[in-house]
């Protein structure tokens, strides 16, 4: 049955072309099925909004100005929010009619998952629907930190034990994105802060991008092993500009960085 | 859940040679388990298919969710009318509100006037959570009375709003658990002070900080003369659907009278 279902795949024309949707979120670097983006930021600077932006644009019909590909979102903090999406849908539509907005929601498959053990065993069911949905090429999870303090409390005093679940999910979102065909986007909150005084290891430093950034790792390495790219949001902190944010893109193989400016008004992100 | 017990799910008979954790199960190579332990091979694949379908999520389609959603979202006005616009129309079901603000800035009296109106003016039941103390019957009477002169709608409202103390997290918990259906939340939080800006920000740290969709922060109004005066400002710090930084000015004595302010709500069946 799963080898079948990978036939098909080879026969449809290419991937859809995911590259187009990457290119306007930082509006310079291409991403591609296989990529793992790496959302970081702390509370209230866009990250959530973006996976909406990103998911409308997937979503939408190619005569709006979509890509017509499905999305899975995997919900562990229980943060969707529905009417948000639709107001971004209506927005964007140049006619919302309910019907309009319901076949664009078709392609749209949310899922919440309460504990990394769940995470994990939903991931291994999931790849059955994932096969047999050649045109879902979009998996996001919003977040995957959520679990972190669970997680260590559980695991008693071995660091093994406590990551074992997050490793496991790393490992198999990896098989998952590179078997199907897919791009991954992932938040993680900045829980942890960096200690202002005590300087980091040689090799946490050294990278351009964790450099003017408050970003301390605490996932566990195999899941910093399979990441990408690395975007970290900001907010802006003038009075004037309430609704303005940025991102910093990190590509971490070639270690280049790029900044984006965006604001994000009632259709959702718009890039400034 | 995490460790294989017998009879936690069909299948799981007997206990298995050692402790086996249920993502070790989905992970690994079932031949290599199927050695250390006491199941054959074909046990351990029929194990972990229902392993797989008893524990793990199902996803929904959006269109369903948005059919759901229409039926079962409403917005609950709070009473109070500046309170409202900040927070675009109401307290969202399926949403955490969290209001901010230091020792006197009116943090239990907005609460206790959004029960009020909640269960008086919507006519909906309220579970008030107090862990501090701050909730008198006599303060939510003072705030029915302008309401209605009528004492036996008086008395019906105060019947819709439960009273459960919980001065441990571990008595919260319990309460929480057995909390079912569609709701909306509401919760206090205090302030502390940054260690290294030395400005205010909310207490309970980063990690809570992610919790609610939407944070007001209450705050004295410096400056009005004597202590007592009980105009506070209120700020949206906070939100998923409205720009930040916004204030309005209430009044946590008297509390405008309230308005009719039109309330929203989705198609309830």
């Amino acid at each position: 049955m799963a080898e079948t279902g990978f036939e098909l795949v080879i026969l449809l024309p290419g991937p859809p072309d995911l590259l187009l949707c990457c290119y306007i979120l930082t509006d310079i670097s291409k991403f591609y099925t296989g990529d793992i983006l790496e959302f970081h930021g702390s509370e209230g600077t866009g990250k959530t909004e973006m996976l909406y932006h990103l998911t409308a644009r997937c979503i939408l019909p190619k005569s709006e100005g979509g890509l017509e590909v499905e999305v899975l979102f995997i919900d562990t903090d229980y943060h969707f929010d529905m009417l948000r999406l639709v107001t971004i849908l209506e927005h964007r539509l140049s006619q919302s009619s309910e019907e309009m907005i319901k076949y664009c929601l078709g392609r749209f498959f949310l899922v919440y998952c309460n504990s990394s053990t769940q995470l994990l065993l939903t991931l291994y069911s999931l790849e059955t629907m994932i096969c047999s949905h050649p045109s879902l090429c979009l998996l996001i999870i919003d977040s995957l930190s959520a679990f972190y303090w669970v997680d260590r409390a559980s695991g008693g005093e071995s660091v093994n034990l406590q990551e074992s679940a997050l490793k496991k999910c790393a490992q198999f979102l990896k098989k998952l994105v590179n078997e199907y065909h897919l791009v991954l986007f992932a938040t993680t909150q900045s829980i942890m802060k960096k200690a202002s005084h005590s300087p980091e290891g040689p090799s946490a430093s050294s990278r351009p991008c964790d450099a003017d950034t408050d970003y301390r790792p605490y996932l566990c390495k195999a899941w910093q092993q399979v990441v990408t790219h690395r975007i970290f949001f900001f907010k802006q902190d003038d009075s004037k500009s309430s609704n303005q944010f940025s991102l910093v893109s990190c590509h971490l193989k070639s270690n280049s960085l790029k900044k984006h400016i965006f604001i994000i008004g009632e259709s959702g992100v718009e890039f400034c | 859940m995490g460790v294989l017990r017998a009879g936690l799910c069909p299948g799981l008979t007997q206990e298995m040679g050692q402790p086996l954790k249920m993502v070790d199960l989905a992970a690994a190579d079932l031949e290599e388990v199927a050695q250390k332990c006491s199941l054959s091979y074909k046990a351990l694949v029929a194990l972990r298919r229902v392993l797989l379908a008893q524990f793990s999520a199902f996803p929904s389609n959006g269109a369903d969710l948005y059919e759901e959603m229409k039926t079962s979202t409403a917005i609950l006005s709070t009473g109070i009318g500046s309170l409202d616009k900040l927070l675009d129309a109401g307290l969202y079901t399926g949403e955490v509100t969290e209001i901010v603000g230091g020792p006197g800035s009116g943090k239990t009296q907005v609460c206790l006037c959004v029960a009020a109106n909640v269960s008086h003016g919507l006519q909906q039941n309220v579970l008030y959570i107090d862990s501090n103390g701050g909730l008198t019957a006599s303060r939510l009477l003072q705030l029915l009375q302008p309401r209605t002169q009528d004492e036996d709608e008086q008395a019906r409202a105060l019947q819709r709003i439960q009273v459960v103390h919980a001065f441990d997290i571990f008595q919260m918990l319990d309460v929480l658990q057995d909390l079912r259906g569609t709701v909306t939340q509401q919760v206090t939080n205090h302030m502390t002070r940054d260690r290294d800006s030395g400005k205010f920000k909310p207490a309970l740290g980063r990690s809570w900080s992610f919790v609610p969709s939407t944070r007001i922060l209450l705050d004295i109004i410096e400056g009005t003369g004597a202590s007592g005066s009980s105009r506070r400002t209120v700020c949206l710090t906070k939100s998923p659907r409205q720009p930040t930084g916004f204030q309005e000015v209430v009044d946590i004595g008297t509390w405008e009278t309230p308005e009719q302010s039109p309330v929203f709500q989705g198609e309830q069946t």
